[in-house]
């Protein structure tokens, strides 16, 4: 068995009443794909938060690389190696798409400011960037402002950018949404990209075949609870599952 | 003792007239997002507007305020249209900031070549003076206290109970959603600055017999500014108890020094703002992710 | 298919050259009375003293998204600490103007921790209270500021192998200051403090998965911004040599905010041109008399209408349009490395 690279254990999260997370365990390994899937609202997006640390987790402990970094805030984990995408793709909308892939660098450089300042050579990005931009299917002009690209040549860079930082794990939000057939394939081979240089992988997607295709795993939420994890075999004959997707009862 | 009584009721009063234009200014955050920087001038246009509505016109005092309610309503709105509207679609919060300064300049500027730069007396609203003990004190602080506590549970009862208020919850909420289910947003909108700027402009009408009506008068502002924040993040009841702490703190520090009472409040200020950044009624919200 | 970048002499070069070529001919013909009235030269001093404040607000809100008022007062505190010093204790002026600016940045950065503990709009109405708590003090603190009558009798800037006695020689001095300033601003954008901060502007989440500090990166613009204003402080105390606490109020903040957006908030040679406008302007709009101001006041709300970025940011749109044409006439993708500055 591979090093587990991400551990979730017995994680607890509400918001005032509303329960998002209850006593969640999950784990990832390195060059393995975890499909985290489930119902709206079941908690998945809120769970990658709690992992990269934009929301505090009220009880539990997320333990990443063997070391505990529960306590740690979202900047230093994701030096330590969490990087992430978002359901919709957060960039610096007025900057071009240059500095936009620059902060990806950025973070794998790890500079003091005072060092960049003074144009300290950092890792080649180029060779790097190539590579990935080869898989993902498409080119740009360095200047272009961010918003000029098609939405889903931006999910597309938004994974670039985040594998730029080569972390360890990387927490992928729906990357398939609004994307077309082709461009979902794209992602799927970005991911598996990702996986082959041995990072280890979170995915949220609502897309069946893609998370049943690409997954090696698979954890399902209902209600901030897990109510199925295994392989895709598994969770597609699974009762519970299928009761979940299709509205069965809350204690389903 | 005597002194403590007479410190203790200018300084609520004082935290009423800051109060009232913090609940203007947070009306404002809550429906359109955005702070207005010209509230002070607001305010002091208040007190100029009323100005001329009793010694200009010399309404006696009933007029006066069933036409400072109308001139009020429609400088909110003509203000709203002026500063806000043509930004509404701006993608950018600031560029709706920048205008709300514009707008303090040009107001301040359009007092002056109307009303001229010498401070005008207004003639006090309750005229007398209550004698308590060794301390004596003017009715109109009373009367501040009176009117702010009213129009504060009157601003209640209509965002809380009336159907206009419902409405203008709804737009603030979500201007989008709003929009989609109906909701006429720019009567939403209108109406909040209309009634925000009356809350300023009575806030002006009782702050001009005490401090003189001049231009200095939008200065009030930054303690509302400090009011607000020192309260807590948006809540109303936050804005309105940090105000009035505020007046308090600043009638006390009178007792310790009189030309550094500014300083004082803000220093305050910032001290607690360092022990508790939310201020003291704001809960730590989990930010949107 | 493989992204490369351009390698040679391109265009922007070319600009680069004709630009310090052009500073170069300003520093050697402008200052002198055959050009420049004494006035207009001390006019235009002024312009950039406030433009090296303002670069300031340029890092501030342009590159970091944050309102702040705090400019007047970081620019009190350098003019105050430096009027002082050379007045009181007989310093020299240059070290005068250096320990200030040094205890003004300190300052700053102690400020900074304690403000951006507050959020956005929350920022921006605390650092009102920190500019009114410094006018507090500089108009009420008789024994150290003077109050309300203020320090004179300031003596003029002396660097040692020059003295200044004359506004020709301020503008040598101050035109290469800026200059200096403006180089470390533009610097700046393309390192990864610059990116840092324009990531915590556009989506503080976000910068903070990518490992940025959001915090700390904010404090760090705020001290800066209050460098470059204890800078232009000093520099103001010397240039007039004479100071009252009245250009350090509240209200001269706004006229900074209002220079940065004027000029363009992305842009640092915006910076310049908003605040050299907004210097300049007033003395050839004496015709409006007391309706100046409100003349000013209504054409910032309709700048914000009509240019929310600013002339420089007019410029950049009309750029990126021309540059979108030519590239729609081209099949292959142009990979011209211009930058924005």
């Amino acid at each position: 068995m591979a090093e587990c690279l991400l551990e979730v254990r017995n994680v607890n999260k509400a918001f005032g009443g509303v329960v998002t997370a209850e006593n969640v365990n999950m784990t990832v390994e390195a060059g393995q794909i975890r499909g985290l899937i489930g119902p709206n609202g079941a908690g998945k997006t809120t769970l990658l938060n709690l992992i990269s640390g934009i929301y505090d987790v009220d009880s539990g402990q997320i333990i990443f690389n063997g070391q505990d970094v529960t306590k740690l805030p979202t900047h230093k984990r994701a030096r330590m190696g969490i990087g992430r995408t978002f359901q919709s793709p957060r960039f610096m909308n007025r900057a071009n798409i240059e500095d936009n892939l620059k902060v990806g660098t950025d973070l794998l450089n790890q500079f003091g400011y005072i060092q960049s300042f003074f144009g300290k050579k950092g890792h080649d990005f180029l060779a790097d960037l190539n590579e990935l931009m080869e898989i993902a299917g498409f080119t740009f002009d360095w200047e272009d402002q961010i918003t000029a690209l098609p939405y889903g040549q931006q999910k597309l860079l938004e994974i670039v950018r985040a594998m730029l930082a080569r972390p360890k794990v990387i927490l992928v939000d729906e990357p398939a949404a609004g994307l077309n057939k082709q461009e979902q394939e794209r992602a799927s081979q970005l991911l598996f990209k990702a996986v082959k240089s041995g990072m280890g992988v979170v995915l949220i997607e609502h897309s069946m075949d893609m998370v049943m295709s690409i997954c090696d795993r698979i954890t399902v939420l209902s209600f901030g609870r897990v109510i199925a994890e295994g392989v895709p075999v598994e969770i597609a004959n699974n009762k519970d599952v299928v009761e979940a997707y299709l509205g069965g009862d809350d204690d389903a | 003792m005597y002194l403590y009584i007479q410190l203790a009721i200018t300084g609520v009063s004082m935290g009423m007239l800051y109060a009232l234009m913090a609940m203007g200014l947070i009306l404002i955050v809550k429906a359109v997002g955005v702070l207005n920087f010209a509230h002070g001038q607001l305010f002091m246009l208040g007190s100029y507007l009323t100005f001329m509505l009793t010694h200009q016109w010399n309404l006696p005092l009933w007029g006066v305020v069933l036409c400072g309610i109308v001139v009020f309503a429609i400088c909110g709105a003509a203000y709203m249209f002026a500063c806000y509207w043509p930004l509404r679609n701006s993608p950018w919060k600031v560029t709706v900031i920048i205008s709300t300064l514009g707008a303090s300049i040009a107001l301040e500027e359009l007092v002056r070549i109307i009303w001229g730069s010498n401070p005008l007396t207004m003639k006090p609203i309750v005229e007398g003076t209550l004698y308590i003990g060794s301390a004596y004190l003017s009715y109109q602080y009373l009367f501040i206290i009176l009117i702010g506590g009213g129009l504060m549970a009157f601003v209640y009862f209509l965002f809380e109970k009336s159907f206009i208020g419902k409405l203008m919850q709804a737009t603030a909420q979500d201007r989008y959603a709003a929009d989609l289910i109906g909701i006429p947003t720019v009567v939403a909108i209108v109406a909040t600055y209309m009634i925000s700027m009356c809350l300023s402009g009575t806030g002006g009408w009782l702050a001009g017999p005490l401090f003189l009506v001049s231009q200095s008068l939008s200065s009030f502002a930054q303690k509302a500014f400090a009011g607000i924040v020192l309260g807590g993040f948006g809540s109303v009841k936050g804005a309105i108890v940090g105000c009035i702490l505020i007046g308090l703190i600043e009638s006390f520090s009178l007792l310790i020094t009189d030309s550094y009472k500014d300083a004082i409040v803000f220093l305050v200020l910032i001290i607690v703002l360092v022990v508790r950044p939310t201020g003291i009624f704001g809960e730590k919200i989990a930010e949107k992710a | 298919m493989l992204m490369t970048r351009k390698k040679g002499f391109t265009l922007t070069h070319a600009g680069y050259i004709a630009a310090a070529v052009l500073c170069v001919l300003i520093f050697i013909f402008l200052p002198s009375e055959d050009v420049v009235s004494r006035y207009m030269a001390k006019v235009i001093n002024e312009g950039f003293i406030y433009f090296i404040a303002v670069l300031g607000l340029c890092v501030m809100l342009g590159m970091g998204g944050q309102v702040t008022f705090s400019t007047a007062g970081m620019m009190g505190i350098g003019a105050y600490g430096t009027a002082i010093l050379a007045t009181r204790f007989g310093m020299p002026t240059l070290p005068a103007l250096l320990i200030s600016v040094v205890v003004g940045g300190i300052f700053s950065f102690v400020m900074g921790l304690a403000l951006f503990r507050l959020k956005g709009s929350y920022f921006s109405f605390a650092s009102i209270g920190f500019t009114t708590l410094l006018y507090t003090i500089f108009s009420n603190w008789m024994e150290v500021t003077g109050g309300p009558d203020g320090i004179s009798r300031i003596p003029a800037l002396d660097l040692g192998f020059l003295s200044c006695d004359n506004y020709y020689d301020y503008f040598r001095v101050y035109f290469i200051v800026a200059i200096i300033c403006f180089l470390v601003v533009v610097r700046m954008r393309k390192t990864s403090f610059g990116r840092a901060l324009a990531s915590v502007r556009d989506n503080e989440i976000a910068a903070r998965s990518f490992g940025i500090n959001a915090y700390m990166t904010k404090v760090f613009s705020f001290t800066i911004a209050g460098v470059l204003a204890c800078l232009a402080g000093a520099m103001y105390a010397l240039h007039a040599g004479y100071i009252s606490p009245e250009p350090f109020k509240y209200d001269q903040s706004t006229i900074y905010l209002i220079m940065v957006m004027l000029g363009g908030v992305d842009s640092t040679f915006g910076a310049f041109i908003g605040s050299m406008l907004l210097t300049i302007l007033p003395e050839q709009m004496r015709f409006l008399q007391s309706y100046y101001k409100l003349v000013y006041g209504v054409g910032v709300i309709i700048l914000m209408v009509v240019m929310p970025m600013g002339i420089m940011g007019m410029v950049h749109a009309l750029r990126n349009k021309i540059r979108m044409i030519i590239k729609r006439k081209k099949t292959a993708p142009v990979q011209a490395g211009t930058e924005v500055s």
